[in-house]
């Protein structure tokens, strides 16, 4: 019902448009249209006065042109050969020969005169054969040398001269050109004219392809030519036209005008002249006819605008069906317009409005053209999108926020499963946690300083199990444990690891506390600080152990070590005196032997010496040993003196080799020494100990070597530092053994010490007087490899040699 | 004075007869005083050619004696041989004395450095 009544009013719409057309026609033509055929005279006449006003000037070209074709044509005719000649022989017959023969192709002229100088009229030919006054006059004017033009006049012989007796028989006139004839020798021999007839014929030659324009000729108010052209553009001219205007209607001619013309005027007639034979109306211009500069007579010239009443009534007729047949066309245009670009798209447009407002979102309007129509379904279409795209938004939002709220439900739930699980867990953890409070016997606090410096008890250990207090004391006390249960004599040192952590150290000290049953113990208190981001203070976590028993143990050990030390004190001061109390006797011994042997008490035989020498060996061992055990003693004692004197390395070495080389040659080894003479050779150190280290390890090479050789070298490394290498060829040193070899009284085998005797001092006093000197000793040997014994000591290069 | 003379203060008994017996076989007259006192005393009017000194001596030791030797001008051409059985000592005393000898003295090695001194 609603599109219907939306049908019809755009159907009103249609014919309003349709009405307002009507309405508008019916005014164009009742008040538009005569205002047009009125104006029509007016722009005709305008036009018309325009024409004509072209056209006199084309006409009078045209005469000119004529006049001069005429005055040529005479000029050749006159100059044909043998004229003049025969003129002079007044030979007529050769005159009429060469001027016929000659103007044979120029059929527009009507009549030749020719005459001698004399006046004699030698040829002639025209309509009548005359000589009038005009002619002669122009002959013999010519026969003085000038060429002529003029108008000339065939009057009738009947008649007087000059004068017309009768209306419409006007005499001939005609247009003449008259040159003079010369002979051969240049001489005026006569004078020759010819003539066209100004007829209706001629104005037809000059009015030449003229449409709609009268050409009429006066002379005086007598009509001599016209020429009227066929009426073809307004209506079909009859023959009644044309006569009627040659024979009668000539009363539209104004005599006056024609007199003006004649005297130099041109004369507009600016209305237009109807004849009345044919109701064609014509304007008018009357000018001079000119020949030869001088008037002749007059012009008139008739421009025909056909029957212009006709021709309006025509014209608005014709307009007023045109217009009809345009109103006509447009209206129903309009109505297919207004059906194909307005009512069928706003039905649709209003269908589917009806659609989409009973909730189809999705239906959208066909978008037709480009204009205000299709901008309005886009414009709905558009609507349409916003309004479907809130509505689904409107639905996804609903529906996230649905799912959202499920999730946090879920969530919810999640956590306070979650929750309920840690919780279970933390009181387990703390369960636990409490056991293992009560199965540890430390006393674990944490401290904390507050931001005023005040030490509180945030946590102890839930049991107290070192000092028998209950925990309530410490917690409400903090000063308790160091003023009340710290041993009394330890306060002072105690207060020590309190002000390390207040410098932010962490500390740990052992000192001792009284329990509460008055009994001491020994415990370590180790705190780590770390300061609490949250709340700014710091935090102390310490643990106190009861170490009682450790440091009992403790005490035993550094007694039993003290005990141990006046032991060892003892020992050396003991081996120092029975060393010397040794070396007496065995001086004494050695002493009275070598007397012996040297024969001071007697001679002796062989066999005396030999057990003489067998004596001095074992001394000399024995007193080695007693050297030996003293150096140990003396080391022990710490009563090693190193000194620094400038030395010479090589010499050192040379009194190795001499001391060494015996004992090594007697058991059959190859011993020698090797130093690169490029080395500095004076250094700064202890003589005496560089060369005990190279006799004992030489003596110990030798001693353990059976065969092969034994070999000192001696290198400078660097920075001072000399290394003394000690290589030998003998069973060499197992792995485990290069750990032990260099302490006191040992030696890699027992049977070697019975078998070759020893101390077992060696090795140990090398290594400590190499200590003594910050160097470093070390072994590199394997089994049945033979050893190497490397020492690296810090020997200066004396300054003078340096350089 | 034909025979060079040699001085031996030695508190052991045994070893200045030894040294003694020594320095005789290599053609030296030889002397033996066994205590530091009467050793001083006795140099105050003898003059050695050679003095071997133990160091270790009663009522006044060694070191004292070989201080005084150095400090009297009359026994400026005096050679001293310093006997010791401990090294470090000896070594300490390289030089001031003219020769230290370790204890076991080696009879060869005093015979052949006192002819040396001689």
């Amino acid at each position: 019902m609603k599109v219907k009544a939306t049908m019809l009013k755009n159907l009103r719409i249609g014919a309003k448009f349709n009405l307002i057309l009507l309405l508008g026609t019916s005014f164009f033509l009742l008040f538009v249209l005569p205002i047009l055929g009125s104006q029509l005279r007016v722009l005709t006449k305008q036009f018309g006065v325009q024409r004509l006003e072209e056209e006199t000037t084309v006409i009078q070209n045209h005469f000119a042109d004529a006049e001069r074709e005429l005055q040529s044509l005479v000029a050749v005719l006159a100059s044909a050969p043998g004229l003049g000649e025969a003129v002079k022989r007044d030979d007529e017959i050769r005159v009429r020969q060469i001027l016929l023969f000659t103007a044979a192709p120029f059929e527009q002229i009507d009549e030749f005169d020719l005459i001698t100088v004399e006046g004699e009229q030698v040829f002639s030919l025209g309509e009548d054969g005359m000589i009038d006054e005009e002619k002669n006059a122009l002959l013999t004017l010519a026969l003085e040398g000038e060429p002529q033009l003029g108008i000339t006049v065939k009057h009738q012989a009947s008649t007087a001269a000059g004068k017309d007796d009768s209306q419409g028989h006007n005499p001939p006139i005609y247009l003449t050109a008259a040159v003079p004839v010369y002979d051969s020798s240049g001489v005026i021999v006569g004078a020759l004219s010819i003539g066209q007839q100004l007829d209706d014929d001629y104005l037809a030659h000059i009015n030449f392809s003229r449409s709609q324009i009268h050409l009429l000729l006066f002379r005086g108010t007598q009509l001599i030519a016209q020429h009227i052209v066929p009426d073809h553009s307004v209506l079909p001219p009859t023959e009644a036209d044309l006569a009627q205007i040659h024979l009668t209607d000539m009363n539209f001619i104004d005599p006056e005008a024609i007199t003006r013309a004649e005297n130099g005027e041109v004369v507009y007639i600016n209305e237009f002249v109807t004849i009345e034979s044919s109701g064609n109306e014509h304007l008018i211009v009357y000018m001079p006819f000119y020949v030869d500069d001088e008037i002749a007579g007059a012009m008139v010239l008739l421009f025909n605008v056909g029957n212009l009443a006709v021709f309006q009534t025509q014209f608005t007729q014709n307009l007023a069906i045109l217009v009809t047949i345009f109103v006509i066309l447009t209206a129903l245009g309009i109505i297919l317009f207004t059906r194909r670009a307005i009512t069928i798209p706003i039905r649709n447009l209003a269908q589917v409005a009806e659609q989409f407002t009973t909730g189809d979102l999705t239906v959208r309007a066909p978008v037709g053209s480009n204009d205000e129509i299709g901008f309005l379904a886009r414009s709905f279409n558009k609507m349409a999108d916003e309004l479907a795209h809130v509505f689904a938004d409107l639905e996804a939002r609903v529906a996230n926020r649905t799912q959202a709220l499920r999730q946090t439900n879920e969530k919810l739930t999640r956590e306070v499963a979650e929750r309920l699980a840690v919780e279970a867990a933390l009181k387990e953890s703390e369960d636990q946690l409490r056991q293992v409070y009560a199965s540890i016997s430390d006393h674990i606090y944490v401290t904390e300083i507050t931001r005023k410096g005040r030490p509180v008890n945030r946590f102890l250990s839930p049991t107290e199990p070192l000092t028998g207090y209950p925990v309530e004391v410490f917690l409400t006390d903090w000063g308790f444990w160091p003023t009340q249960v710290i041993h009394p004599d330890d306060r002072a040192f105690a207060s020590g690891q309190a002000k390390r952590l207040a410098a932010g150290q962490d500390s740990e000290i052992e000192y001792r506390l009284v329990r509460s049953d008055g009994t001491i113990i020994w415990v370590r208190d180790s705190a780590r600080i770390e300061p609490d981001s949250e709340t700014g203070a710091t935090v102390i976590y310490g643990v106190v152990s009861d170490i009682t028993e450790r440091k009992e143990a403790e005490a035993a050990l550094a007694k039993a070590y003290d005990q141990a030390s006046i032991a060892s004190q003892l020992k050396s001061e003991l081996l120092a005196n029975v060393s010397h109390e040794l070396r007496t006797p065995l001086g004494a011994i050695l002493g009275y032997v070598e007397l012996l042997k040297k024969g001071v008490f007697g001679s002796i035989n062989d066999k005396q010496a030999t057990i003489a020498d067998e004596v001095i060996d074992s001394t000399h061992y024995l007193t080695n040993l007693v050297d030996e055990l003293l150096e140990q003693a003396r080391i022990e004692r710490g009563q090693i003196t190193i000194y620094e004197e400038p030395f010479s390395l090589r010499q050192i070495m040379r009194q190795v080799e001499a001391k060494m080389l015996f004992a090594a040659v007697s058991k059959g080894l190859t011993f020698n020494t090797h130093i690169e003479e490029t080395l500095p050779d004076e250094l700064i150190g202890d003589p005496q100990r560089v060369q005990q280290i190279m006799i004992n390890l030489t003596n110990n090479a030798i001693k353990f070597t059976q065969e092969g050789s034994v070999r000192l070298t001696c290198d400078y490394q660097d920075e001072s530092h000399w290394v003394i290498e000690v290589a030998d060829t003998g069973p060499g040193i197992p792995k485990q053994a290069q750990a032990y070899i260099f302490e006191p009284f040992r030696q890699v085998d027992g049977s070697i010490t019975r078998k070759h005797g020893g101390t077992g001092l060696g090795l140990s006093i090398v290594r400590q007087i190499v200590a003594a000197m910050n160097g470093e000793v070390v072994v590199k040997s394997a089994p049945g490899q033979g050893a190497t014994f490397i020492i690296t000591l810090p020997l200066k290069i004396a300054q003078e040699r340096m350089v | 004075m034909s025979q060079t003379y040699a001085l031996i203060i030695e508190d052991d008994r045994k070893q200045a007869d030894i040294f003694a017996l020594a320095l005789q076989t290599a053609d030296f007259k030889t002397k033996v005083i066994t205590d530091g006192q009467k050793a001083l005393e006795a140099l105050t009017t003898e003059s050695p050619d050679i003095i071997v000194l133990d160091l270790h001596l009663p009522h006044v030791s060694g070191t004292e004696i070989l201080k005084h030797i150095q400090a009297d001008e009359r026994l400026k051409s005096t050679r001293v041989i310093v006997t010791t059985a401990d090294a470090q000592v000896g070594e300490l005393l390289h030089k001031t004395a003219d020769l230290v000898l370790l204890k076991p003295v080696s009879i060869d090695q005093l015979i052949g450095l006192a002819n040396r001194l001689r």
